[in-house]
């Protein structure tokens, strides 16, 4: 099966940088949002597997954008995790009791990139 | 000629003259005018007040003469002093210690002399008061006695004199304590034992915004928001009762009130001081709004700064490490070695400014250690493994020489990692190509020891005292050499000691160098209930003592007794020796998982049935591994504790199957009333107001609990007590009941002196303990 993730970074150099790392996956499917809003709009039209969310974004940010989705109808068990330099164990935890799967700590090393996704998607099929 | 003898007493007698700092001051008309009294009541050209010092006698006051002062060895005053009353010599020439003193021979001609000695307040005879004539005379005794008097009077200014110079002395103190009070930069207050302001220094004003005036007389709770104002008076009070202090002696951070209603941040120091037999408080008071924000707009400066730092980082990283990852191939090899260059310093780049960031949290106390009981053993092999690799690439190996079997301590698991992986790398970095790094464990008298020992070609001694500041490393070379922020040392030293540990190191030159860090030792908490034999007991498992102590409360509450260990070890060891109801049990535990002792409990016969409530932060979900079927459990508890859940499944689990029935035997109708309130909702509640009515009802119906009164308006509950059978009762009376009568009943309460939940949580521990539902 492909895996459908969304990454929502305000960093177009970020956003490049996940498509490299993510591009030679067979089993990956991306799609790049920047901002909260667009990510509102990209679900509605596809539903993906996973969303990945940067934390600190002007307008709505990370954690407000995952609260918006899962408001949205059948979103509630949308997938999620946070990419953020944001990594004390408090931090993490709080992202957790959001609902979030966990955390890619940024700055991240892209050669692991697409290992560090599969985890954290194998985190969800456990739960 | 005869010179006068010096008296025995002289040194004492000078230095008290010394202290009334008198000599070779201005005349004072206070003395003259005494003079000038005893001139015109003898009729003499001469009066004199002549205080003797050292080699002269200096004339405070003088009538008649023009000379401030003459030799001592040539005066009548230095004899006259050396007795305790008027010396007194009628005509000079005919005496043989004066006829050819120069004064007599020469001017004044003295041929009358009489002079009273003068004390000073402590009795020193310092002068005299004299008459000088230069024809001969007598003195009557009236006459000495007039003198006397007005000796008296000259001694009474004296006295005078030195409270003067007292009164001068603490006005200078006082004033020179009042300019540094009024130009400190600490507001400093003072109240009396009532909490009324007595002083309010211009700093105080100035926080404040009261002027002195407004606020003394007042109590100082008007300066502190509440619940402080409220809570302030009766604080006092217990203070002054108890001596217990919650601020008094230290320093602390507080909440003031200004005039304007402002609420503001303060440091305040009260200590207390006793004046004059009263209890008095001085609070000096510093407003740190400032400082506030300054720390709250650094933190944010450097949050901000961490993102703006991060955000461009990740995206060289990731260029860099995709570059080199997917395209290395296809480089000049030159072009490949820049590259790396580039991607290895964006690494250096990223742990710099975690580590600074690190740092500044440490510093500022903004982060918040979680602190958990821990093996440190098992830390110290997570430890090892985790930077195997890292050993490796530089060939060199880690190895555990000497440990304990356990070493338990209080600590938070991510920052001691923290600290391992510091200590491990740094010493795999200075050690040689095939070298040994070795880690030891040790016990010692209060805390566990552990060292990092390397043999590397160790630190020189002049470097010591820079050891664990920032960005320093002993060699400025090795930041380029050997990697690594020159932060490190200095954020391991403040992880240990916000676990109230120290950090050390001995080093040798060629030799090695061994880093050593000491970690209280935990002792585990064995609590255990004061035995209330027959009421059912529970077993608490749990390292976090509030929450033992949260649990244990609670099921007091449900008249349930409750033991508490902290380790899977001791409380399996307890539950092989005693029954339990249940065991509460918490799964983070230092020594082993919660699940795990499940297992063990599971696999023993005489623990196999117990009844095991899990009550954790760990969600059932989580436990993947655990299977509810082979190893059953009563409940799961999620943390925080739903009280409400909690009671239920306690209650299920001690037998709830019906309402108890309860017949309360009383005749006070007020009693009556108040228990029926107390117990109805929870129980089918009976009453019978007399012995007869109790018999009636106990034949035609079923009781699980009898209360019983003792002085029934038909005689004593005692006689029911062998009509009642196996019906437990519980003796609610205002007699204290005898130990006999104890052992017959299941538990005695005086009414005097039970609450409600007292006598609630009695019944229930009563009913539980016949496994009825409470």
């Amino acid at each position: 099966m492909t895996l459908n993730i969304l990454y929502v970074d305000d960093e177009t150099d970020i956003r490049e940088i996940v498509a490299f790392a993510l591009e030679d996956e067979a089993d990956m499917s991306l799609r790049l949002c920047a901002s909260g809003a667009e990510a509102l709009a990209a679900v509605q039209l596809q539903r993906p597997d996973l969303v990945l969310l940067d934390v600190m974004m002007p307008g709505m940010d990370g954690p407000s954008t995952l609260r918006q989705l899962r408001a949205l109808p059948s979103m509630a068990q949308l997938p999620a995790a946070f990419a953020t330099a944001k990594v004390q164990p408090r931090e993490v935890d709080e992202f957790k009791a959001m609902g979030a799967l966990g955390v890619i700590a940024k700055p991240f090393d892209p050669m692991t990139l697409p290992a560090q996704v599969r985890k954290l998607w194998e985190t969800r099929a456990h739960g | 000629m005869q010179p006068p003898a010096f008296p025995e007493n002289e040194a004492q007698r000078l230095a008290a003259l010394m202290r009334l700092e008198i000599l070779d001051s201005a005349p004072e008309e206070r003395f003259d005018r005494i003079t000038r009294l005893a001139q015109h009541c003898f009729n003499v050209p001469i009066a004199l007040v002549s205080l003797i010092d050292h080699d002269r006698q200096w004339f405070k006051s003088k009538q008649g003469v023009a000379v401030a002062q003459t030799p001592r060895d040539i005066s009548f005053c230095g004899h006259a002093i050396l007795g305790k009353e008027v010396f007194y010599i009628p005509n000079a020439l005919l005496d043989e210690r004066f006829a050819d003193n120069p004064l007599v021979t020469g001017a004044p001609n003295i041929r009358f002399y009489a002079g009273m000695p003068l004390s000073e307040p402590d009795g020193y005879k310092i002068g005299t008061l004299c008459l000088i004539d230069s024809k001969p005379r007598t003195l009557n005794e009236t006459e000495l006695r007039v003198l006397c008097d007005l000796a008296a009077c000259v001694e009474h200014e004296l006295g005078q004199a030195r409270l003067c110079s007292f009164a001068l002395e603490s006005n200078t103190k006082e004033t020179r304590l009042r300019a540094v009070l009024n130009t400190v930069i600490d507001g400093i207050i003072t109240i009396d034992a009532r909490g009324s302001i007595e002083t309010f220094n211009p700093m105080a004003e100035k926080i404040f915004g009261y002027a002195a005036a407004e606020v003394v007389g007042r109590n100082v709770n008007m300066l502190m928001p509440e619940p402080y104002q409220h809570e302030h008076d009766g604080y006092l009070q217990h203070y002054i009762q108890t001596r217990q202090a919650k601020i008094i002696g230290m320093g602390r951070e507080l909440s003031g009130r200004r005039k304007d209603g402002t609420v503001f941040p303060m440091e305040l120091a009260v200590s207390e001081m006793q004046i004059g037999g009263q209890m008095m408080f001085t609070g000096v008071v510093r407003d740190i709004t400032e400082r506030k924000r300054s720390e709250q707009l650094k933190s944010e400066f450097i949050s901000t700064v961490s993102h703006e730092l991060r955000t461009p980082l990740t995206s060289i990283r990731g260029a860099l490490g995709l570059v080199l990852g997917k395209f290395a191939s296809n480089l000049p090899d030159k072009a490949k070695q820049l590259l790396e260059t580039a991607s290895r310093n964006g690494e250096r780049l990223t742990v710099l400014i975690n580590d600074i960031l690190d740092l500044e949290k440490l510093a500022s106390g903004q982060i918040e250690l979680e602190f958990k009981v821990l093996d440190l053993m098992n830390l110290v092999r997570q430890a090892i493994n985790a930077n195997e690799g890292y050993a490796l690439q530089h060939a060199v190996r880690l190895r555990l020489e000497n440990g304990l079997a356990s070493a338990y301590v209080r600590a938070d698991e991510n920052r001691l990692s923290q600290v391992f992986a510091n200590l491990l790398s740094n010493a795999v970095k200075y050690s040689p190509q095939g070298g040994e790094v070795r880690v030891s464990v040790q016990e010692r008298a209060d805390c566990y020891r552990v060292c990092v020992q390397d043999a590397g070609r160790g630190i020189p001694e002049a470097f010591r005292s820079r050891m664990f500041q920032r960005f320093s490393q002993a060699d400025s070379s090795d930041a380029r050499e050997k990697g690594g922020t020159g932060l490190g040392l200095s954020i391991t030293k403040s992880i240990v000691e916000l676990h109230d540990g120290s950090i050390d190191y001995r080093s040798e030159a060629g030799v090695g160098t061994t880093f050593f860090f000491d970690l209280p030792q935990w002792h585990e908490p064995v609590v255990w209930s004061p035995s209330t034999s027959g009421f059912p007991r529970v077993l608490i498992c749990e390292d976090n003592q509030d929450v033992a102590r949260v649990l244990a409360e609670l099921l007091a509450q449900e008249g349930i007794a409750s033991d508490h260990v902290a380790t899977a070890a001791t409380a399996f060891e307890r539950l092989q020796r005693y029954q339990y109801q249940a065991l509460l049990l918490d799964l983070g535990l230092p020594d082993m998982d919660g699940l795990m002792l499940i297992q063990q409990l599971r696999e023993h016969s005489a623990t196999r049935d117990v009844a095991v409530i899990v009550v954790s932060g760990r969600t059932q979900s989580d436990s993947a591994t655990w299977n509810a079927e082979v190893l059953p459990i009563v409940d799961w508890i999620q943390k925080p504790i739903d009280r409400e859940h909690l009671k239920h499944v306690m209650a299920r689990l001690i037998h709830p199957v019906e309402r108890a029935r309860i017949l309360h035997i009383e005749d006070d109708p007020d009693i009556v009333e108040v228990t029926r309130a107390l117990l109805e909702d929870n129980h089918d509640y009976h009453y019978a107001a007399s012995l007869a009515a109790a018999r009636q009802m106990l034949q035609t119906q079923a009781f699980d609990l009898v209360l019983l009164d003792l002085t029934l308006p038909d005689g004593s509950g005692l006689n029911l007590l062998d009509s009642l059978g196996d019906i437990p009762v519980v003796m609610f009376s205002n007699l204290d009941a005898s130990a006999a009568l104890q052992a017959q009943v299941a538990a005695t309460l005086t009414k005097s002196s039970t609450n409600r939940a007292q006598l609630l949580a009695t019944i229930r521990g009563v009913l539980n303990q016949k496994g009825v539902a409470a």
